[in-house]
């Protein structure tokens, strides 16, 4: 250790900039004579030695190897005194890791004492650590949970848009009134909570500014749809448990969520519900309602995640916090992505289909000079002599030349 | 021998009788990722340049202030030039260009990398009105089909020369 010492000191020295700091001739001498580039104890060792022990191993890791050889000898001249088989089945030998893990250490098999074992020749079925299928079962713990976002994005119209916007805000509306959190307009109804009754209650509900302006009123046509509208959606949370008995592990992990597919089913249905009801809700169309201003940021939150769970639109922060009105979600909502590709973008969709401009092509991919041969319809003499003369039509014959894939 | 008529063939002048665009097709390559292609397609707001035809000052102002040349300005270049071929496709990793095609047979191209939309209507309308010909310094300013009035000069006509 007392070695060290002077080579961290020159290390030190040589990686530090010595403008402002002062070494004296001495110390420079003497961290010239310690300064090492390898490690002193291993320049005693011969190099053909630690070429030897790089190939074939050092003579620790050769006893060590023994040493291992050895216990595993032990194991199982002490697994065919307990009996073979029967022993390997049950036992399964736990060991306590340095931090506290535990680890199961994997059963020692004999091929001798098992007859009816057969070794693998592909690793299919085989369990794998770090496969896609282990990290999941560990991170779920062996639970079967229902994703909060639907597999489909679903694409309304702007009508629709609306009428959705009006759903989310009544049913909001009538938890904030009943002292309920808004957040729950989120919680898992089951089949129970799309019936068309509750549907009904829903897009019965009318919402209005207050006489005096400062509040929001929302009425029902129908007597009791307030006290069914709370009914439907659930106070609390329920444990996820899953409608099937739990399969074995591969098959659960492979076998469709039923849960989410009733869900969904159920979502498509209020979305059809709602498709069948605007041409009768002309009257909603009315943007009165649109104007309202949202207050509280745990509305907005609660209409984003409603309006993600029914459709899988999510919303940007950006358009949640420059909103103050379900217009100006609304107007999000309605606003296409940014086209990556310039082809995609609306403007040249109409530029395509405009019969003023004729003269106009707009071509999506990269036009080669194949693409020019073809248009004038002298690429298919070309492709025939090249092929009368052995030669490929595209790409070359050098042996490094990427295949092309037809 | 009797009188030979002079054997005249017609001069062909473009212009004279009617007047055929040099300019059969304009090529337009951009690329979707690269910066330089975002006069060619989005660009930042472009201001009113000083000289233009009033054709180009009108597609101009008809574009709107966040615009592209592809996106708004290409429709109403289209429609006023109807004679050109106009062909627009991606060029992936390379700078934009217009590229030319005329009636001799010959291609100019102009790499528009960097431009703002107003600034690629102006390379867009240098290659519509030129020709194909190869650009040349021009020694001789006045050009004419018709002879010298007063003849060419030789020395063994004229003045004579004494020293």
């Amino acid at each position: 250790m007392r070695a060290s010492r002077p080579a961290e000191q020159a290390l030190r020295l040589a990686t530090s900039s010595t403008t402002q700091r002062y070494t004296c001739r001495a110390c420079r001498a003497q961290a010239a004579r310690q300064f090492h580039t390898s490690v002193p104890r291993e320049a005693e060792v011969p190099f053909y030695k630690r070429l030897q022990e790089t190939l074939f191993g050092s003579k620790q890791a050769q006893n060590a190897e023994k040493v291992r050889e050895e216990k595993r000898g032990d194991r199982s001249v002490e697994l065919r005194g307990k009996g073979g088989e029967e022993a390997e089945a049950g036992a399964v030998e736990v060991k306590m890791g340095k931090n506290g893990q535990r680890y199961e250490i994997a059963a020692l098999v004999d091929p001798d004492l098992t007859k009816n074992y057969t070794p693998a020749t592909t690793w299919d079925g085989l369990q794998r650590v770090g496969s896609e299928e282990w990290v999941k079962a560990r991170a779920d713990r062996g639970e079967q949970y229902v994703g909060f976002v639907p597999k489909t994005r679903v694409e309304l119209t702007e009508k629709q848009w609306q009428l959705l916007l009006h759903d989310i805000m009544v049913e909001i509306l009538v938890l904030q009134k009943a002292g309920r959190p808004v957040g729950q307009i989120c919680y898992p109804r089951g089949l129970e909570g799309y019936g068309p009754s509750e549907l009904l209650d829903v897009c019965n509900g009318e919402i209005a500014p207050s006489a005096d302006g400062t509040g929001i009123t929302i009425s029902f046509s129908t007597d009791g749809a307030r006290k069914r509208m709370l009914n439907a959606i659930p106070s609390r949370l329920s444990e996820p448990v899953p409608q099937e008995p739990v399969l074995d592990e591969q098959e659960s992990l492979d076998a469709p969520i039923e849960d989410a597919g009733e869900l969904i089913s159920a979502q498509e249905e209020h979305m059809l519900f709602m498709d069948s009801h605007i041409a009768a809700s002309q009257d909603r169309s009315r943007p009165t309602w649109m104007k309202i201003p949202i207050t509280g940021p745990h509305v907005k939150i609660a209409l984003a995640k409603r309006i993600l769970q029914l459709t899988g639109r999510r919303l940007s922060d950006r358009a949640l916090s420059t909103s103050s009105t379900l217009s100006d979600l609304h107007h999000h909502l309605l606003a296409r992505p940014k086209t990556k590709k310039l082809s995609q973008a609306p403007e040249i969709e109409i530029l395509r289909s405009n019969v003023k401009t004729p003269n106009v092509t707009f071509k999506s991919n990269r036009q080669t000079p194949i693409h020019k041969e073809k248009a004038i319809g002298r690429w298919k003499v070309i492709e025939e002599e090249l092929i009368a003369r052995g030669l490929p039509v595209t790409g070359s014959r050098w042996q490094g030349a990427k295949v092309t894939v037809e | 021998m009797p009188l030979q008529a002079l054997r005249t063939v017609a001069k062909p002048q473009n212009g004279v009788g009617a007047f055929i665009l040099q300019c059969k097709r304009l090529d337009f390559h951009y690329c979707d990722w690269a910066g330089s292609s975002r006069g060619m397609k989005y660009a930042a707001k472009h201001r009113q340049p000083p000289h233009l035809s009033m054709q180009t000052l009108y597609l101009l102002i008809s574009s709107r202030s966040t615009s592209s040349f592809l996106k708004h300005n290409l429709s109403a270049f289209a429609a006023a030039n109807p004679s050109i071929e106009i062909s627009v496709s991606p060029r992936p990793g390379k700078h934009p260009v217009i590229r030319g095609s005329y009636v001799n047979g010959r291609e100019k191209a102009i790499c528009v990398r960097n431009l703002e939309p107003t600034e690629v209507v102006k390379k867009a309308e240098i290659l519509k009105s030129a020709n194909g010909e190869k650009l040349r310094i021009e020694r001789k300013v006045v050009k004419s089909l018709n002879e010298s009035v007063r003849g060419v000069w030789s020395p063994f006509h004229g003045r004579e020369y004494r020293i």
